[in-house]
């Protein structure tokens, strides 16, 4: 055997005992990690099996302690409900009662115009003159145009007491002869032109015309009105 | 017309205070009055689930318990409407079958429905378990630590009632239901 085939036998040798060395220790590191990875994974899937049947032993104990006790108790939540509640309908009734209390002037006002309205008689232009007294304020020319056309007893009534009431006297009187050639049994229209005449100072004629319709119709109301004219007390 | 908008005006003004009035006299304890008021306004507080709700609970406390007949009958619409409706049920139920069976003798078994915190389900519950100890026409209750104990007595004057005291921790109740 020649020197260089021993020298590269033990040299052979070496390297085979390095490289054992080398596996082994490899093989070490590898096996102690895989095996280390796997000790650690199954500790943390211990106490993760561990955790769940924890929780899952803690819920079957509470379904079994309500299953056992199995307490219904109320929702006591309509406690706040039932205030906002009671709340929301004293605010709705509230706004209510000033919305009617807002409405009250208007339904005066139009109460007073119906009352108006009822004490004269309505006749073919009775449609028309509700129109007409509707209105806030009675437009007189519209209303004469008005009678114009319908020559409306009631019509010329109301303008005949408007005029009494604006302080015109004449031509209330005037409009109450108008009302009267159309119905000479109509009150309102004696009324008006006795009223009419008394607040022009012509005292008598409004008493001898109370007293013409009061022999034709024994209305207490010119009688009441001709007792007040002769004592003075009319105002 | 002004007579009419005046009663309008008094009847939506007592309306709104007397529900005003329900929630304050619930707020501070006095739950004979809501039930009582509430059973006289019932149209107006049946708009509200909750109303129904309050009212019903307050004549529990106040032991009407006939009165929540009703209210079981409206409560539904909303998750916390039903909740309480089987709670009033409930209580309504074991009452009428203890009646029936402290009153005449019903017998019944095998009853399994769950417990509420009402003076009512501790008695049924205790009565069929057989805690309580018939003595002459009373029955009673003793806790083992001798803190809790209940009598209930059978009144059958006239129309049969149930008389049960509680004395629990040194206080003293006393509930009557027909």
């Amino acid at each position: 055997m020649h020197e260089y085939e021993i020298l590269e036998q033990t040299w052979r040798k070496y390297r085979t005992k390095k490289n054992t060395k080398i596996a082994i220790f490899a093989a070490i590191l590898l096996f102690g990690g895989v095996g280390i990875g796997y000790f650690w994974n199954t500790t943390k899937k211990q106490e993760i099996k561990a955790k769940i049947t924890k929780t899952d032993r803690q819920k079957e104990h509470n379904t079994s302690k309500s299953t056992v006790n199995n307490l219904l108790l109320p929702d006591l939540s309509f406690e706040k409900r039932a205030e906002r509640y009671a709340q929301a309908v004293h605010k709705r009734d509230a706004k209510r009662i000033v919305q009617q209390e807002n409405s009250k002037p208007r339904e005066a006002n139009r109460s007073q115009k119906l009352s108006q309205l009822h004490e004269v008689p309505m006749s073919s232009g009775g449609s028309k003159l509700l129109k007409a007294v509707s209105q806030d304020k009675l437009d007189l020319s519209k209303l004469q145009k008005q009678f114009a056309k319908t020559n409306d007893i009631g019509i010329a009534l109301i303008i005949a007491k408007e005029y009494y009431k604006l302080g015109n006297y004449q031509e209330a009187s005037r409009w109450a002869l108008k009302a009267n050639n159309i119905d000479k049994n109509n009150e309102e229209s004696w009324v008006v032109f006795a009223k009419s005449a008394y607040k022009m100072g012509k005292k008598g004629i409004a008493i001898n015309a109370l007293k013409i319709y009061y022999k034709k119709s024994h209305s207490q109301r010119a009688l009441k009105l001709l007792r007040q004219m002769i004592q003075g007390q009319f105002r | 017309m002004r007579l009419f908008v005046i009663y309008f005006m008094i009847v939506f003004s007592l309306q709104a205070a007397t529900l005003q009035d329900l929630v304050r006299h619930y707020k501070s304890g006095d739950f004979a009055y809501v039930c009582r008021m509430g059973y006289k306004m019932f149209d107006r507080l049946k708009r509200s689930e909750a109303m129904v709700s309050m009212y019903a609970y307050a004549c529990l406390k106040d032991d009407k318990i006939d009165r929540l007949a009703v209210p079981i009958l409206i409560l539904g619409k909303t998750a916390a409407g039903r909740k309480n409706r089987a709670y009033f049920s409930l209580i309504l139920a074991q009452k009428n079958i203890l009646m029936a069976s402290l009153c005449d003798g019903v017998p019944l078994s095998g009853l399994q429905v769950p417990d509420t915190d009402h003076i009512i389900s501790k008695i049924f519950n205790l009565y069929y378990q057989k805690k309580l100890k018939k003595v002459d026409n009373k029955y009673t209750y003793t806790s083992p630590d001798n803190q809790v104990r209940y009598t209930v007595e059978v009144q059958k004057k006239g129309r049969c009632s149930l008389v049960i005291k509680e004395y629990d921790h040194g206080t003293t109740n006393e509930h009557r239901y027909r």
